[in-house]
């Protein structure tokens, strides 16, 4: 994206120390989880840390190192080649593929990975139609779930890269006599390692951050290790230590995104001419859509048609649990997006305003939520409030409030906090984004005009963004919709979402009553993957 | 060498080539001139291979590169081209960008070609440096030697100059019509400034909405314009009106012209006739006179702006030691060898 406004951007020298210290304030708040599990490391582990540091530690680190090898080359063959082939082939086909290929976004991991094991395992559908079936319950199993669901990140990224940003280099390759596949080779790979990295990048982190496939295929992850320390063990401290190992793995990986792009950083013109040379046909267009449909089929069409027919064989039967859930879920993501939307906005105006270039690199730490593993936030959320809410409720109850309870913590307030934390990041990125394309001249217009900061951002700036912030707002609600792990950690008893009522019903073994919710899940899903997908066009 | 013979091309229903037509004969330069979104580029793209046309033919010499039945895929067809942005590859250094060109060859060779042209194109010292080390100039070079490497049977660019400063395409300019005379390339540059156009090639044609309106050696595009858009687009001018007196003579305002007329029309005939700024010539013996009502300073001549007794605007282009002040009255003289005119509707 090109950030045209910045350019002619005054730069005003002195600094506004009421909206620095906002900004500043804003942003301690946002990386409360970060400093609580920084801060309360140094009290010591549980209990039981030095057996898990014996017995558990290393087949956590040994499954979680496998899923990052194995589900990131896998996720990187699926989305490389398919997004080569559609952004310089042509054949019968091949538009509606390359906007297919995205789809799996849509459908949530948890729910590939129960609809892949009511499909392959034993007594799964495939068992019934031909009597084979194959264990899918394990590591291998929990690979090919999370690349098929994930690959897409590193479809969107090489596939914007070759049709965007190197399509004359592609076709002076050809005019020079190379073919498609060493053109592949010798030009489309090595450019693209840099934007193939970027997508890889943001697959790992949810590989990392996977709660719900994971402990349904009862694989044992860092994940799924904190989750049981808090709730099984109830050691926050350990759900702590292991929090900051996760932390220091997920730092690494970023790194080495950092080193990969940093060291080839060429920059492209924007050229988009495509070729509509050749139409392909017969076999060479067969093998296009044999790669570009695999992982269609395996991330999408396979999962959803599972569920679509234990949907129609059970009966579409609304119970009752259902429509609670879901008035709960859209309830709860509705305000989730409202209170990130307003964050996102005052955490781009604060900074603006402050018009302090520290706090300016500083204003980026609001987007850390999103890198940290899911369960990492809920556990640096707990343990930063538990404490000082016990004794504010202790202090109340004795009182004259005896019935004060928990505000935060097991509350509403807490969950919403949460996921304000965790998807900021997806709220600020296209309002940011539209406050730089907007420039300032309009706001200088209207200061000139007698309006101060805040009238102006009120009455002329966020007018303008407010296309960009309800863009922002769906795709947050969408996220929340699906999202498992902080919810089951943060949410009050009895708040049950979709997401919550799927994972329970699937433990349960009740694949077919799942099957509804999931769909539903899945429907909210696309809509975020058709707003991206038109804005491409 | 290059034929194109009534070409259309489509994307969707509105074509973006209009049987257009062409032909280039070997060594020569010729050059599409036309506003931006005539089809300029799509023309080069379906010459080059990546796009296929809906009718018409595109030959190199004997052998068909493309007809409505038949398409040559780009890389079979040994055509350079020069892209807009260059394409250089960024991971790789000039010479190993132009060493990318020549494949066909064992490593040394390609290694000492590619040497051989960095040369030619004057940076042979700049052969270690990453594209990004290079100026857009210096890029525009590589490009060109990467093109010209394999020994093209055609070399294609598209705006050779559009990325560049003023005074570099001129300089550029030359020295891409030396080379390529000296190597012998056939080329075909699409542009969108005549005097840039003028420098290079040595034909020129216009394309205008997807048609070609005239195909024609330099000089004649700029003398004997098929129509009025082609007679604006190819240079400054102002049009007269005047009635036609016989053959070669057209009598005006400013008296009677003689000059040679590319179509005989009727004696009597209603005109429009094209008065360039060099074909009105400042006298200060002449008894025409015009008010100057304003003036450009273009270095080494003026370029005045004049009114005549009548109410008519002229354009003429004077050395600038003349230099008069604007509402003056100058003398002035028509000097005309050829005359464009158009019958008026």
């Amino acid at each position: 994206m090109k950030h045209s406004g910045s350019k002619n951007r005054t730069h005003v020298k002195n600094t506004h120390y009421g909206w620095t210290a906002a900004t500043i304030g804003l942003l301690l708040v946002l990386i409360v989880p970060v400093l609580s599990i920084v801060a309360n490391i140094w009290n010591g582990p549980g209990e039981s840390w030095d057996h898990i540091v014996t017995y558990l530690l290393p087949s956590y680190s040994y499954n979680t190192l496998l899923l990052i090898l194995g589900s990131g080359i896998a996720a990187t063959v699926l989305g490389v080649f398919p997004a080569y082939i559609v952004s310089t082939r042509e054949f019968a086909g091949s538009k509606v593929l390359e906007w297919l290929l995205v789809l799996p976004l849509a459908v949530p991991n948890y729910i590939t990975a129960y609809a892949y094991a009511g499909f392959f395992e034993n007594g799964g559908s495939l068992h019934r139609a031909f009597d084979i079936y194959i264990d899918m319950m394990n590591t291998p199993g929990l690979i090919v779930v999370l690349a098929t669901s994930l690959y897409p990140y590193v479809y969107l990224s090489a596939r914007t890269f070759f049709s965007e940003s190197i399509q004359s280099q592609l076709q002076a390759s050809r005019l020079l006599g190379y073919n498609g596949w060493q053109t592949f080779r010798k030009v489309a790979l090595p450019l693209a390692r840099p934007a193939i990295a970027a997508g890889l990048l943001l697959v790992l982190m949810e590989v990392v951050s996977d709660y719900g496939a994971s402990h349904y295929f009862g694989v044992q992850t860092f994940s799924t290790a904190i989750f049981r320390s808090w709730f099984s063990l109830g050691e926050p401290q350990t759900a702590l230590f292991l929090s900051a190992i996760l932390c220091v793995l997920v730092l690494l990986l970023i790194a080495g995104e950092r080193t990969i792009r940093g060291r080839k950083k060429f920059s492209f013109r924007h050229s988009t001419l495509r070729t509509h040379a050749k139409l392909h046909k017969g076999w060479s267009a067969l093998i296009s859509v044999a790669v570009c449909g695999v992982p269609v089929v395996a991330g999408f069409f396979l999962p959803v048609g599972q569920m679509l027919w234990w949907a129609l064989t059970h009966g579409i039967s609304v119970e009752s649990d259902l429509i609670s859930a879901t008035v709960q879920s859209v309830l709860i993501a509705a305000s989730a997006s409202v209170i990130a939307i307003a964050a996102a906005l005052c955490v781009v105006f604060f900074t603006r305003w402050s018009a302090n270039k520290t706090v300016n690199t500083l204003s980026k730490a609001a987007l850390l939520g999103y890198s940290l593993p899911a369960v990492v936030i809920a556990v640096g959320i707990m343990t930063a409030t538990i404490g000082p809410e016990k004794e504010i409720v202790l202090w109340l109850r004795s009182n004259g409030f005896p019935d004060a309870n928990f505000f935060i913590n097991n509350s509403l307030l807490g969950l919403l906090f949460a996921y304000v934390v965790r998807f900021l990041a997806v709220s600020y990125g296209p309002i940011e984004a539209a406050e730089q394309r907007q420039g300032d001249t309009l706001a200088k217009v209207s200061r000139t005009l007698g309006y101060a900061n805040v009238a102006t951002a009120v009455k002329v700036q966020i007018p303008i963004l407010k296309r960009s912030a309800l863009v922002a707002g769906l795709l947050v609600f969408v996220d929340v919709m699906k999202e498992l792990p902080i919810t089951l950690m943060t949410r009050p008893f009895g708040w049950d979402t979709l997401a919550v009522r799927v994972f329970q019903l699937t433990t349960e073994g009740e694949w077919q009553r799942a099957a509804l919710p999931a769909l539903a899940i899945v429907l909210a899903g696309l809509v975020p993957v058709v707003i991206l997908s038109r804005r491409n066009d | 060498m290059l034929e194109i013979n009534a070409i259309s091309h489509r994307y969707t229903e509105e074509p973006v080539l209009d049987e257009v037509s062409l032909s280039l004969e070997g060594g020569r330069i010729g050059c599409i001139l036309g506003p931006s979104g005539c089809g300029k580029t799509t023309l080069l793209r379906c010459i080059a291979g990546f796009e296929q046309i809906s009718a018409g033919e595109i030959r190199a010499g004997a052998t068909l590169l493309s007809s409505n039945s038949m398409h040559m895929s780009a890389e079979e067809r040994r055509i350079g081209m020069v892209f807009q942005d260059y394409a250089l590859l960024p991971h790789l250094t000039a010479q190993q960008n132009v060493s990318f060109a020549l494949h066909r060859q064992p490593k040394r060779d390609a290694r000492l070609l590619a040497m051989k042209f960095l040369k030619l194109v004057g940076l042979a010292e700049f052969a270690a440096r990453y594209p990004h080390e290079l100026s857009g100039g210096q890029q525009q070079r590589v490009a060109l030697a990467r093109a010209l490497a394999p020994e093209p049977r055609l070399l294609l660019m598209d705006e050779p100059f559009s990325n560049l400063d003023a005074s570099l395409r001129q300089d550029l300019g030359q020295e891409i019509r030396q080379l390529l005379t000296q190597l012998g390339t056939t080329a075909l540059v699409a542009m969108h400034d005549h005097h840039d156009a003028f420098a290079l090639a040595d034909d020129v044609g216009v394309l205008r909405g997807g048609r070609m309106l005239q195909w024609d050696s330099a000089y004649r595009l700029y003398h004997r314009p098929a129509d009025r858009f082609i007679a604006d687009f190819v240079g400054k001018g102002v049009w007269l009106e005047g009635r036609v007196r016989g053959e070669n003579l057209v009598e005006t305002e400013l008296g009677t012209m003689s000059g040679r007329m590319e179509e005989p029309l009727t004696e009597g005939t209603s005109v429009d006739v094209l008065l360039r700024p060099d074909d009105v010539v400042h006298d200060d013996d002449s008894l025409m006179k015009a008010e100057v009502i304003s003036k450009q300073f273009k270095g080494s001549e003026f370029l005045y702006e004049l009114k005549t007794v009548s109410g008519a605007t002229l354009l003429s282009s004077v050395p600038s030691h003349h230099n008069h002040p604007v509402g003056e009255a100058i003398g002035i003289r028509l000097e005309t060898d050829h005359i464009v005119v158009f019958a008026r509707q």
